[in-house]
């Protein structure tokens, strides 16, 4: 079943885990200031729309996994978490990307267990 | 109010899916259903109308409500634009590692 919630990318870049980790967190890589401790402030703009999101860090696990929550800083309504892991694979590390967007913390697993008018894509 | 707050709160989640499965509804009618009162299941059904999830009809002396379900397309268009953004992220995360 599509689910209209929830967007995965994955991408092997040719750099060890330390380098990706560094550049995502120190560099802005991904396109975002991101302050790689519990809480710290999230802020970038999207680089397609423009719209600046703002959030926080949830998780960190140097150079492996970063989870942070943000949202659109004129739409606070619209809260998506992230997760970014780091694998090493042969040519370098593997990305993936989760964005998974949270629309009440009551709301999702009705949704997903009673609720199919969402989930039909 | 935005379809994403809109359906952020238990009790309109389950009148915009009782006017789907019911193919609409009155004010009473979800209140009983779902147990809430007829003035708190109206201004649900006021949100939901703004957040262009519902629709409204006169039948007599009732006002008749009806799901529209194209006031989804935000949650979809969402999928598709995160999606993108982070095509091109990866894409400025690759280039600025060399490959």
């Amino acid at each position: 079943m599509a689910d209209t919630r929830t967007v995965t990318r994955e991408r092997t870049i040719a750099a060890d885990p330390d380098d990706v980790w560094e550049a995502i967190t120190a560099d802005d890589g991904l396109g975002a200031a991101i302050d790689p401790v519990p809480g710290g402030r999230v802020d970038g703009d999207d680089p397609v729309t423009g719209v600046r999101r703002v959030g926080a860090v949830e998780h960190v696990e140097v150079p492996r996994d970063l989870r942070y929550r943000w949202w659109p800083v004129d739409d606070p309504d619209q809260v998506s978490t992230v997760d970014i892991s780091l694998t090493p694979a042969d040519e370098g590390t593997t990305i993936t990307v989760t964005e998974h967007l949270v629309l009440a913390p009551t709301f999702a697993p009705r949704m997903s267990a009673q609720r199919p008018v969402l989930l039909a894509a | 109010m935005t379809v994403f707050a809109a359906i952020a709160d238990d009790n309109r989640r389950a009148i915009f899916d009782l006017l789907v499965r019911d193919g609409g509804g009155t004010a009473t009618s979800l209140a009983s259903s779902i147990g809430i009162t007829r003035q708190a299941a109206a201004k649900h059904l006021a949100i939901l109308a703004d957040a262009g999830l519902a629709s409204s009809e006169r039948v007599g002396r009732e006002t008749r409500f009806l799901a529209v379900p194209a006031g989804l397309d935000p949650l979809r268009t969402w999928v598709d634009a995160t999606a993108a953004a982070w095509d091109h992220r990866l894409d400025t995360l690759t280039d600025k590692l060399g490959r």
